[in-house]
C-alpha cells in the first residue's frame, strides 16, 4: 500500500508541470485577481444605443463650436557674412492666433472658416497690409448631392500633392511648401471641390476661381483620380486655364516595411515663370512651345523606441526642377526654384519628452550651395520652449544660397504660452 | 500483484492527463472560435470609446473615439471627438490601407496597424477584426484559471511580419472561448504590454470586450484603460469608410 501511495506521489510529482503550468507564477498577480476573481458577470448583452453615431460628428448640440491657437515667440540671434566679414544682430518675434468657427446647423450642411491675425498691427509704420494682419485662411461650406458626390465650396486648402519638403504636383494650392518649415499650413484658392468615392477610390473635380478672374473663361478647371493598388496609392491629375501652361501629373504613396515613400511627376506644356534678367529691369520667360517635366521622390520614417520616450524622425526628399532656369538669369519667384536639382533631409531625436535635436539641410544639388541648419530645443513645461540653432549657408558668392556670401548665424529662440483652445 | 496495480495507476493518470489536456491542433481550432465569434460579419459595429492614458510624466489624458466597423469589408474608422484640440482627427483602413488623417495639414497619410493609436498603449491593430487564425499558429497550449475563470494558456507566434506582436500568450476561458488577458512580446522575447479584457457585451453569437486596459510593461506605472458605451450593431453607410465623409467631420 505504501509501495502504492508511492508511485502515485511520484506520478503526480512528475505530471504536475504537465497538467497545469505554475498557477501563482501564471495568474497569482493581485491585479489578475482584482479583474477576474470576483462573480461579476463578464458578458453583458448590447443594449442598442439610442445615439445616431454616423450623425454624431456631423451635427453640434450648440450649433456653432470655436476654437484656435495661439503662439508667441521672441527670437534674438547674431549674424555674420563670413565672406565679406560683416556681422549684424536680428530680433524675430512672431504673435499670431489662428480663431476658427465649425458651424453645424444640420447633418447635411456644415460651414467653416479660420483666419489669423498676426503682429505688428500698424500697417503704415510696418508697411503692412490689413490683410497682412487679418487673412481669411478658409471659408467653405460643406455638403453633399444624396450622399454620392460630397462637394466643399470657398475658399479651402486642397489636398493635390503627396511631397514633403516639394510639391511639384501641386498646380492647384496658392502657396507652396516652405521646405524649411514643411508642415506650415497652405493656402488655398477660391474653389468648388467635387469628391465621388469609388469604392476605395476617389474621383475628384476642381472648379477654381482665380483671384484676378474678370470673367467665367478665366476660371480653371482640374481632375484628380486616386487609384488604390494593394499598400500603395496612386494620383493622375490634369490642370488646365486658359492662357496658362496646361499640366498633367501623377503621384505615388506607399511604404516599404516601415518606411513611407512617395513620389510626383508633372508634365507641363509651357512654363509660368518668370525670371528676372541681370540688368534687374527686364524679365525671362521659359519658352511655350515645349513640355517640360518635374518629378520628385522621397522617404520618410518615424522609430519610437518602446522602452523609453526616445524616437527619431526622418525625411529625405530629392526634386528635379524641370523648369529650372537661365543660368544668367536671376530668378525673381518662386525664389526656391533656382536650378534643376535639389534634395532636402530633415532628422530629428527626442531624446526626452522635454530635449530634442534636430538637423535641418536644404541644398541646390547643381551650384552646390545649401542651408544646414542644426538645433537642440528644451521644453521644461507645456507652455515654454527655447529653441538653440545655428544656420549656416555654403557656397561660392553668387549662388542661390550664398548670393551675397556665405552666412553663419546664432540664434536663441523662447516660445511661450503657445496654447490650443 | 503490486507492479500490476501500479501499472494500472500509471496508465489511469496518464489517461486522465491526456483526457483533460487539449492539443494544439484544437488550440489552433479554438483561435477560429475566437476569430468567428469576434467579428461581426453579416452586420456592423459602432460604439463610442472613452480611453484614459495613464502616464507617471504626463499624467492623465483623456480621449473619446468614435469606432465604426464593417469586418466583412475589412474596414474600419475610429474618428476622436475630444480633446478638441485633436477633433477630427481620424484612422481610416481599408483592405490593406491604413490612412491617418490631419486636419490641420488636411492630408491624409499612410499608416501602419502597428503603431501607437494617438501614442496611447493601444495599437492601432487593437480595433480591427481579429484574425489570430490567420496570423499565429499556436505553439503551446494548457489548462490553468485566471481569478476564478477555468482558462486555457495559449502560446502563440506569427507565422507573418505584418503583426504588431510576434509571439502572445493569451488566456481564453474554456467556456465561451473569451481572451480575458494577452502577454505581448518583441521579436526578442521580451514582454512589451499586457493586455487586459475584464468585461464583453454580446449581440447574439458575436462578442465584443468593452473594457480593455493596455498596462505598459517597459515604462513604469504607465497603463491606457479604454471603455466602450453607446454600442450599435446596426448597419453603417458605406459613405462613413470614406474620405470624404473623415474630411466632413473635421474642424
Amino acid at each position: 500500500m505504501r509501495k502504492n501511495l508511492l508511485v502515485f506521489i511520484l506520478c503526480l510529482l512528475i505530471l504536475t508541470p504537465i497538467l497545469a503550468v505554475d498557477e501563482e507564477a501564471l495568474f497569482g498577480s493581485s491585479f489578475d485577481d482584482d479583474l477576474f476573481g470576483g462573480d461579476d458577470f463578464l458578458v453583458e448583452d448590447i443594449s442598442e444605443t439610442e445615439i445616431d453615431l454616423e450623425q454624431l460628428m456631423l451635427t453640434d448640440e450648440a450649433g456653432i463650436t470655436l476654437g484656435g491657437s495661439y503662439s508667441f515667440s521672441i527670437t534674438p540671434g547674431w549674424s555674420w557674412n563670413l565672406d565679406n566679414e560683416t556681422d549684424t544682430g536680428t530680433l524675430a518675434t512672431d504673435l499670431s492666433a489662428k480663431l476658427f468657427f465649425d458651424a453645424r446647423p444640420s447633418a447635411d450642411i456644415r460651414v467653416f472658416g479660420k483666419a489669423v491675425i498676426s503682429y505688428p498691427f500698424d500697417e503704415v509704420e510696418n508697411k503692412r497690409t490689413f490683410s497682412d494682419i487679418l487673412s481669411i485662411k478658409e471659408l467653405f461650406s460643406d455638403f453633399s448631392i444624396h450622399d454620392r458626390l460630397f462637394l466643399r465650396v470657398g475658399k479651402q486648402t486642397l489636398n493635390w500633392g503627396v511631397g514633403y519638403f516639394f510639391s511639384p504636383a501641386d498646380l492647384l494650392n496658392l502657396s507652396e511648401i516652405d521646405p524649411s518649415d514643411p508642415d506650415k499650413e497652405l493656402e488655398g484658392p477660391l474653389s468648388v471641390k467635387m469628391n465621388m468615392p469609388l469604392g476605395i477610390d476617389n474621383l475628384y473635380g476642381y472648379v477654381i476661381v482665380p483671384e484676378d478672374a474678370k470673367d467665367i473663361t478665366d476660371a480653371a478647371v482640374a481632375v484628380k483620380y486616386e487609384k488604390v493598388i494593394g499598400k500603395s496609392e496612386l494620383g493622375f491629375g490634369a490642370y488646365y486655364r486658359n492662357g496658362q501652361a496646361p499640366a498633367a501629373m501623377v503621384t505615388l504613396s506607399s511604404g516599404i516595411g516601415d518606411v513611407s515613400v512617395f513620389g510626383e511627376g508633372m508634365l507641363s506644356y509651357g512654363s509660368d515663370k518668370k525670371y528676372l534678367k541681370n540688368d534687374y529691369s527686364t524679365y525671362y520667360e521659359n519658352p511655350d512651345d515645349r513640355f517640360y517635366f518635374s518629378a520628385t521622390a522621397g522617404a520618410n520614417f518615424t522609430w519610437n523606441d518602446k522602452e523609453s520616450d526616445r524616437s527619431v524622425t526622418f525625411a529625405a526628399q530629392y526634386y528635379y526642377n524641370g523648369e529650372g532656369t537661365n543660368l544668367n538669369t536671376v530668378i525673381l519667384m518662386p525664389f526656391q526654384n533656382n536650378g534643376y536639382h535639389y534634395g532636402a533631409t530633415s532628422v530629428s531625436f527626442m531624446l526626452t519628452k522635454k530635449v530634442s535635436v534636430g538637423l535641418f539641410w536644404y541644398g541646390n544639388m547643381e551650384d552646390l550651395s545649401g542651408l544646414v541648419k542644426p538645433s537642440i530645443t528644451w521644453k521644461p513645461v507645456d507652455a515654454v520652449s527655447m529653441t538653440l540653432g545655428l544656420n549656416g549657408t555654403y557656397g561660392d558668392i553668387g549662388d542661390e544660397f550664398t548670393m551675397v556670401g556665405r552666412m553663419l548665424g546664432v540664434s536663441l529662440g523662447f516660445t511661450l504660452g503657445e496654447a490650443n483652445f | 500483484m503490486n507492479n500490476k496495480k501500479n501499472i494500472l495507476l500509471v496508465i489511469l493518470l496518464l489517461t486522465m492527463v491526456s483526457l483533460a489536456a487539449i492539443s494544439v491542433e484544437e488550440g489552433q481550432l479554438l483561435l477560429t472560435k475566437i476569430d468567428q465569434q469576434s467579428n461581426f460579419e453579416g452586420t456592423n459595429l459602432s460604439a463610442l470609446m472613452t480611453m484614459i492614458a495613464e502616464d507617471p510624466d504626463t499624467g492623465i489624458e483623456k480621449t473619446k473615439v468614435l469606432q465604426y466597423r464593417s469586418d466583412d469589408d475589412d474596414k474600419f474608422l475610429l474618428l476622436i471627438q475630444e480633446p478638441a484640440v485633436k477633433k477630427g482627427q481620424g484612422y481610416l483602413l481599408i483592405e490593406d490601407n491604413l490612412w491617418f488623417y490631419d486636419p490641420e495639414s488636411r492630408k491624409f497619410s499612410h499608416t501602419s496597424l502597428k503603431d501607437q493609436f494617438n501614442n496611447s498603449d493601444a495599437n492601432n491593430s487593437d480595433f480591427n477584426a481579429s484574425s489570430l487564425a490567420k496570423d499565429y499558429v499556436v505553439r503551446t497550449i494548457s489548462e490553468g484559471t485566471l481569478g476564478s475563470y477555468a482558462v486555457y494558456v495559449i502560446e502563440v507566434e506569427a507565422t507573418n511580419n505584418e503583426v504588431t506582436y510576434p509571439t502572445q500568450k493569451l488566456w481564453v476561458t474554456r467556456q465561451g472561448n473569451l481572451i480575458l488577458k494577452s502577454e505581448d512580446y518583441s521579436a526578442g522575447g521580451r514582454l512589451m504590454r499586457t493586455s487586459y479584457y475584464p468585461s464583453y457585451a454580446k449581440a447574439g453569437e458575436k462578442v465584443i470586450p468593452t473594457k480593455m486596459i493596455f498596462v505598459d510593461e517597459l515604462i513604469k506605472g504607465k497603463k491606457t484603460t479604454i471603455t466602450l458605451g453607446d454600442i450599435s450593431v446596426k448597419p453603417i453607410s458605406a459613405t462613413v469608410f470614406t474620405k470624404a465623409y473623415v474630411e466632413r467631420v473635421n474642424k
